[in-house]
């Protein structure tokens, strides 16, 4: 009550003592009220846009009131959770008046920000921050939270060439060898857990903070953006409530036709060619028996005729590896989801509870289930004190399954083309793996089963994992004249055991007492007990984190300020160990003694070696210690200003450096444009924002240390001691990165919010860049030392929309994130003096130029291939064949051709969502431009030593005159690596990335709508469609760009189906 | 009132603030990983060197693909790739691919060594335990040594006392900091410090050591009797070979072993002073390599070399008597190998007599216990022959041949090495310069030192 009357006391002796003209002043008292349930809303912030503006706040009973001459005013209403009200108010009922709020609609923006330390509402924020709200987030279903963000962030995009599992990253990376991993914040705090353990259908909104003003406040970790996901809360003075969310899906099967795999009948062909030419024999001969594929054998298996032999291999040419595997192994994977959540709320408190259930076997029987149980609790005792409470449990279990396409071992490391899991009636084939089956089949017959079977084998090895997560969560803020003390804390725990149990059945087991059996005539001695082999590991994370926040606001005149300042103290520890035991009894328990103090023979090769004893151990401890702080300043309701700043201690090596920290900052300041006098006499523009700012945020990494470190090893058996390897080399001049961001920002809304969204320019400077920096190996630290080696510059634009197109019986409403990004060097301290250090055949080479972006694609000069089927490159503007000159110092870079950025240079989604009466459809589209990328093909030194072919090997040059119409090159043998090198470094081989993705469709209609029936408040059924294929490439060989990489399959498509009820 | 609540909440946070700083020190002191360490005790460096797998493992082996021991098929060499072919018909480029060769495995060996020196300094400064520094200090300079005179071997040309001075040497880098650019100096200043770092090791190694991976002061005079060997510093040699033999002197008798196992010799057997062993490359492996006729014609019937070192493969002769047991390539330093020294030394000082019973002493155990006669011999002349061959019967594949062929050269004994392939035949004359193999390109590009000249 006091807050109230002092500014109304102060306003009106002000107008008294104007003596403004007999108007007479009405005392008008208005009550706040929820629109849905009628529930009065307390601290509802109010501004009466009278001149000089007052501003109020509803009490716990939702009143306000005010003494005005006018009869109508012009009210400004918010609070958090609820959709601002922007009225013109008649004061003209006696009886009182209702202001009628409704809760922050889903497809309109969310009033205030959480940025982790605090909440602000986005009318004071000057940062960049993109908020995805609950209700887009669950336009996807799937257990797994932040692989959703992809489809729908601004500024976000995920790289799947430079980091084949996918790595998100915002605004493109500022670092080059630093860690690239974005800040995950949950709840506060930054999130050192699984991220497989969050469930989505706990998470309220997740923000992405993507500019210095925002993320700074997190300091050393923040300098590839943060993510700040925020769970569900209870509301206040509201009965209890429930939501169920059930939903299945299904997910085909992967299709292995894409793989560009070399036909069986081809892999045969140069089979034969090398078995002609004498390859196999030093293998065949070789002491250690290595394995060598059906084909293979065959040929030198003098007990068949030629005829016979022909035969067989042609049988072979019939067989294909991926229907073997499409028959066999892979199937439908399939997903259940439940999730169930109360929440009730009373004047003074609120709380939820949660409990998740998810459910999936995939695609090669793999098992996992997960149980996530959660309850909060806000209390307030006190008018002025607030105590927060939360509790998380979940516990996982993943159990393996079937061996995927690139997990099967064979001969030169690969499973031929050719390979046959089971013959004509079922039975397991089996695969060499690690000798050859033809010598194999010449030992004594008292020796276990030496032979591999892909098809079974799985189902006696078997590798379970365990894990348990208890988080708590306890924080109390005191509010007292302006004042809010807040602490928070923290304190997570997460155990994962592993158990690998490999039965006497299974390979690994059989091989390892195979090899270490020694034969006498009376018996066999084993070394290896003859038993199951069980593997068992343990890992324990405990992490807490405290934080001590001192906050103030006050409002005197025109001006509003706001400080925080804090400290805060985190430390996250994991331990773990794991051992082995033989000759396991998985039902007593038992297992048998082994001696690993002495080395034995191996069987087949007579090489000594010790019997491995399972034995890991490790444990690292991370610790930090941070001052933050920051400031606001308000005048007016229209200008503001905010400054942060940051200092990070942490224990990782290299005192000196931590020394070296310039404490992180930074500014920014907003213009509420949409508040100016003439922006208020129009209609169409209802907000108008312009911000800016300026900061840095730093990127540091705990493996790059100042000084040597070592890295304790195995115990030598011969020293009976501790051996140690050199872990890091002496660095005395390393210091950590630094970006500097500076952001411009336009946020608007038009139209009565049809039209709204946020236009950003950004400018980033990464200096003191970690690179490698090629070192005279003759100096024993290797050939590449990290150092600070580089600058880097980086512009682009985040551009929003989010548009109503239609509105009536046919809604329409379109959200696009658009999204520029060009980079480029602009110091390298390094030369570079090869051909190959630009033209690189792994994704992700540093450019290293400067003026070129971080990340380009240089390729080799082609000049076709000759009348030998030869590739023929630029030397010194003559054509060449000296390939060991074109890939090493014969290049310089004026030499080479500079396609473009190896990153997409523009990207976003783009969704557009249908309704029509209920029926409401989205189309979610994902896309990327602007970039190239370099293709893979026919390697012939790999594929003469084994390690597998290309399918472009059927397109090579065979005749003269193929020349002029394939740019394949003749097969060779014997190799020639760098022909090959040069091939698959040419120009012929890079091909644009850009493309557009069908990434979702999802539907939802409700059965039962809001208001319709009492004791169900709704009832929605959804579907949804993801992974949908590309819409259009630019590249014609039909490569998906995102998943070119040879050793990746194409996620397939996935069908889900569920229902949502609340009641 | 209000004001004195207002600044004694004041002072109570800021004396909370203070004293939660003052806790940060120690808090920060944590090791953020168990298994890492910086390096401030003796064990921390000690753990270092008796990494076995990187100090023992890895000699390089360029000078036994080069050496005249074995040779391959057209097929075997034709499925090398294309770095390792021009080693092996001793290209004058090109033999090396960037960055992961047998320079950086010699290099980084020197590189533990003189970190292991520098640390150890910096512990004695601090007054730390000076015993146990010592050890660590002798095995530091042995095993620099060693390696310097490893590459030595495969990278410069024979060692001429008249001329060293104007030899291309090897870089011999005495301190971890790489920011110190690397140089090559002369030949005569390589070998003064491989001398200076063996003979200073000397004194601060123990007689003897549990295991033989381990360097002890026989192991130094060895591995010094072999650097002055190199060097034509015959009455040098043959001091520390004497010295290292009254230390350890056991020979096998060969009778004993039995020739039809796939690896007669015992690995760690009474003859083992310094345990090392070759990088295993791929064209010296039993499964590839035939043994050079020449070398196995050598062998009289009655001599158990024959069948203890050599078995049939498939088209010819391959080797199985490795000092390492199994398949590995043995490089360390054995008494057979020291007693050669010694014989070699004695003829060349023209005591003929105490150079034949060295030969008979090591012959006794070598040959049919029946069969066994003694040499004889009249001349210098006649006893260094009868040397060589004892010396090119006995040690095949341990990276000693390709030294032995160089320095015998340089005195007329005029070695050609041939090797016939894909109906080409390739030549390396006697004191080619091409004995000193080319460095790796890479190396030249970045440190700017001098290439052997070809």
């Amino acid at each position: 009550m006091r807050k109230i009357i002092i500014p109304i006391l102060v306003i009106v002796c002000f107008l008294s003592s104007l003596k403004v003209s007999g108007q007479e002043k009405t005392t008008n008292n208005i009550k706040c009220v929820d629109r849905e349930s009628g529930l009065p809303l307390a601290e509802v912030n109010i501004r009466l846009l009278t001149s000089p503006v007052q501003t109020l706040v509803s009490d716990k009973s939702g009143h306000f009131s005010f003494t005005l001459a006018e009869r109508t005013i012009r009210m400004f209403a918010s609070k958090v959770g609820y959709q601002s009200l922007d009225t013109l108010i008649e004061l003209n009922n006696p009886v009182g008046i209702f202001l009628k709020m409704s809760p922050a609609n889903n497809q309109l923006d969310e009033v205030t920000i959480n940025t982790g330390y605090q909440t602000i509402t986005k009318e004071r924020s000057v940062g960049s921050f993109d908020q995805i709200s609950r209700a887009k987030l669950n336009e996807q279903v799937g257990p797994n939270l932040l692989s959703r963000i992809e489809a729908i962030g601004n500024g976000v995009s995920v790289d799947r060439t430079i980091n084949s599992e996918g790595r998100l990253s915002i605004r493109g990376l500022s670092t080059i060898n630093g860690p690239r991993d974005v800040l995950v914040i949950l709840d506060n705090f930054p999130y050192e857990g699984n991220f497989e353990n969050i469930n989505p259908n706990d998470v309220e909104s997740i923000t992405i903070l993507k500019d210095a003003a925002a993320a700074s406040i997190w300091g050393v970790r923040a300098g590839n953006g943060v993510i700040v996901i925020t769970s569900k809360k209870g509301r206040l003075n509201s009965p209890l409530s429930a939501n169920l969310n059930l939903n299945t899906t299904l997910t085909g099967e992967p299709d292995l036709k894409m793989l560009k795999l070399m036909s069986a009948s081809d892999f045969i062909d140069v089979e034969q060619r090398l078995f002609t030419a004498g390859k196999y024999d030093s293998e065949y001969n070789s002491s250690s028996r290595p394995a060598l594929s059906p084909v293979v054998e065959t040929l030198y298996n003098t007990a068949l005729t030629a005829q016979q032999k022909t035969a067989l291999l042609d049988g072979f040419r019939q067989q294909d590896i991926r229907e073997q595997f499409s028959k066999y192994i892979y199937n439908k994977a399939i997903a259940q989801q439940y999730a169930l959540s109360l929440n009730a709320g009373g004047s003074n408190y609120r709380w939820i509870g949660s409990a998740g259930y998810d459910r999936a076997k995939g695609n090669l029987e793999e098992k996992s289930d997960r149980l996530n149980l959660r309850f909060d609790l806000e209390y307030s005792p006190l008018k002025n004190l607030t105590i927060n409470t939360s509790l998380g449990y979940t516990s996982s279990n993943q159990k393996s399954g079937k061996p995927g396409f690139f997990d099967l071992i064979g001969p030169g490391g690969r499973a031929y083309p050719y390979l046959q899991l089971a013959d004509e009636s079922g039975n397991a084939l089996p695969l060499a793996r690690d000798y050859r089956l033809s010598y194999l089949s010449t030992l004594d017959k008292r020796l276990l089963d030496w032979k591999y079977y892909p098809l079974t084998d799985w189902g006696n090895s078997q590798t379970e994992n365990e894990a348990q997560d208890v988080t708590i969560n306890t924080g109390l803020q005191y509010k007292w004249k302006g004042f809010a003390v807040d602490l928070k804390g923290q304190f997570e725990r997460q155990n994962t055991s592993t158990q690998t149990l490999q039965s006497l059945g299974s390979y690994g087991t059989r091989n390892l007492i195979n090899t270490y059996t020694q034969i006498t005539p009376s018996a066999l001695v084993y070394k290896v007990p003859k038993g199951a082999i069980d593997d068992k590991s343990n890992a324990v994370l405990s992490s807490y984190g405290l934080r001590g926040q001192l906050s103030y606001n006050r409002i005197f005149g025109q001006s509003e300020v706001s400080f925080l300042g804090g400290a805060e103290v985190r430390e996250a520890r994991r331990e773990s160990y794991g051992f082995r035991m033989y000759g396991y009894n998985p039902e007593t328990l038992n297992s048998s003694n082994v001696d690993y103090a002495n080395s034995y023979p191996s069987l087949i090769s007579s090489t000594q070696g010790f019997i491995p004893n399972g034995v890991t151990g490790s444990g690292t401890n991370n610790r930090y210690v941070s001052l933050l702080g920051n400031g606001n300043y308000t005048y007016r309701q229209k200008y503001s200003v905010y400054g942060s700043i940051r200092r990070d201690a942490s224990n990782l090596f290299g005192v000196k450096t931590n020394d070296r920290w310039k404490p992180l900052w930074s500014a920014g300041a907003s213009w509420l444009l949409s508040e100016e006098a003439f922006f208020k006499n129009q209609d169409y523009i209802n907000f108008l924002k312009l911000r800016g700012s300026y900061g840095f945020s730093g990127n540091i990494s705990p493996s790059q240390t100042a000084v040597t470190t070592i890295r304790y090893s195995v115990i030598s058996p011969y020293t009976l001691s501790e051996t140690a390897v050199i872990d890091r080399y002496l660095n005395p001049e390393l210091k950590w990165e630094t970006v500097r961001m500076i952001n411009f920002g336009l946020d608007f809304s038009a139209g009565r919010q049809r039209l709204s969204g946020s236009i950003e320019l950004f400018f980033k400077r990464g200096t003191d860049l970690f690179g490698p920096y090629p070192v005279d190996y003759t100096t024993g630290v290797g050939a590449i030392i990290t150092k600070n080696v580089a600058s880097m510059k980086g512009t682009g634009m985040d551009i929003r929309l989010n548009s109503v197109n239609l509105k009536g019986r046919l809604e329409w409403t379109t959200a696009l994130n658009l999204s520029t990004y060009r980079d480029k060097i602009t110091d390298y301290y390094t030369q570079k003096t090869r051909g190959s250090d630009y033209v690189g055949a792994t994704p992700g080479m540093v450019s290293a130029i400067v003026g070129m972006p971080v990340y380009s694609i240089f390729s080799y000069k082609w000049n076709g291939l000759d009348n030998q089927g030869d590739p023929v490159g630029i030397l010194e503007g003559q054509p060449s064949k000296n390939y060991i000159l074109i890939t090493g110092t014969g290049s310089k870079q004026e030499d080479l051709v500079y396609h473009g950025s190896a990153v997409p240079t523009l990207y976003g989604n783009l969704g557009n969502t249908f309704s029509y009466k209920d029926i409401s459809l989205t189309v979610q589209l994902v896309y990327k431009f602007g970039y190239y990328f370099r293709r893979n093909s026919i390697n012939y030194s790999s594929l003469n030593s084994g390690a597998g072919g290309h399918s472009d090997y059927a397109l090579r040059w065979q005749i003269p005159g193929d020349e002029a119409t394939t740019n394949v090159p003749a097969y060779v043998y014997p190799s020639v690596n760098a022909r090959d090198n040069f091939y698959l470094g040419s120009e012929v081989l890079v091909s644009r990335g850009d493309h557009i993705r069908l990434q979702y469709i999802t539907l939802s209609y409700p059965l039962i709508k809001q208001g319709h029936s009492k004791r169900i408040k709704s009832l929605e059924i959804y579907g949804n469609a993801a992974n949908l294929g590309i819409l259009w490439r630019d590249n014609k060989e039909k490569i998906d760009p995102d998943y070119a990489n040879t050793n990746s399959i194409l996620p397939s498509k996935t069908l889900s189906l569920g229902g949502r009820l609340s009641f | 009132m209000k004001n004195k609540h207002q600044s004694k909440r004041r002072l109570l946070l800021i004396f909370c603030l203070l004293s939660a700083l003052c806790g940060c020190k120690k808090f920060l002191e944590e090791k953020p990983d168990s298994k890492l360490a910086t390096i401030t005790s003796a064990q921390d460096i000690q753990a270092l060197l008796d990494n076995y797998l990187k100090i023992n493992e890895n000699d390089q082996s360029v000078t036994q693909v080069c050496a005249d021991d074995s040779y391959l098929t057209d097929a075997v060499f034709n499925a090398r790739k294309e770095t390792e072919r021009n080693l092996y018909i001793w290209a004058p480029s090109n033999t090396f691919d960037p960055t992961f060769n047998s320079w950086t495995d010699t290099y980084s060996i020197v590189y533990i060594a003189n970190l292991a020196l520098d640390h150890a300094e910096t512990l004695k400064k601090n007054g730390s335990e000076a015993a146990s520094l010592n050890s660590i200090r002798g095995e530091a300079l042995f095993h620099r040594g060693r390696e310097f005179l490893n590459a030595a071997n495969a990278w410069a040309l024979d060692y001429d006392a008249a001329k060293a001075s104007g030899t291309l040497g090897i870089p011999t880098p005495q301190s971890p900091d790489f920011n110190i650019p690397t140089v090559r100096p002369n030949l005569e200043q390589t070998f003064l410090r491989i001398v200076e770092d063996l003979k200073s090791s000397i004194p601060l190694l123990p007689a003897k050591t549990q295991t033989p991976y381990k360097p002890s002061k026989c192991a130094a005079y060895g591995m010094l009797a072999r650097a002055l060997l190199y060097k034509d510093d015959f009455a040098g040699a043959l001091k520390y070979a004497d010295s290292c033999l009254q230390l350890s002197s056991a020979l096998m008798d060969y009778n004993l072993l039995n020739p039809a196992s796939d690896f007669p010799i015992p690995r760690l057997n009474s003859e083992v002073i310094f345990e090392s062993k070759l990088i295993p490359s791929g064209q010296i492996l039993q499964s590839r390599a035939y043994i050079n006729p020449e070398l196995y014609a050598l062998y009289a019937d009655n001599d158990l070399r024959k069948t203890v070192l050599y078995k049939r493969g498939t088209l010819d002769w391959v080797f199985k008597g490795s000092y390492d047991g199994a398949n590995g390539f043995f490089s360390g330093l054995a008494t057979d190998e020291i007693l050669l020294i010694r014989a070699e030394c004695l003829a060349r000082a023209g005591n003929i007599g105490a150079a034949l019973s060295d030969l008979n002493l090591l012959r006794k155990s070598r040959l049919k216990a029946s069969a066994y006669t003694a040499l004889q011999a009249n001349s210098i002349l006649e006893a260094l022959l009868l040397v060589k061959k004892e010396r090119r019967m006995e040690l095949p594949f341990r990276g000693l041949r390709w030294m032995d062929i160089k320095r015998w050269n340089a005195e007329g004994d005029g070695i050609t090495l041939t090797r016939k392939l894909n109906q080409a035949t390739y030549t390396l004359e006697p004191n080619s310069l091409r004995y000193a193999i080319a460095i790796p390109e890479d190396i030249i590009q970045l440190s700017g030192i001098a290439q052997n000249p070809r």
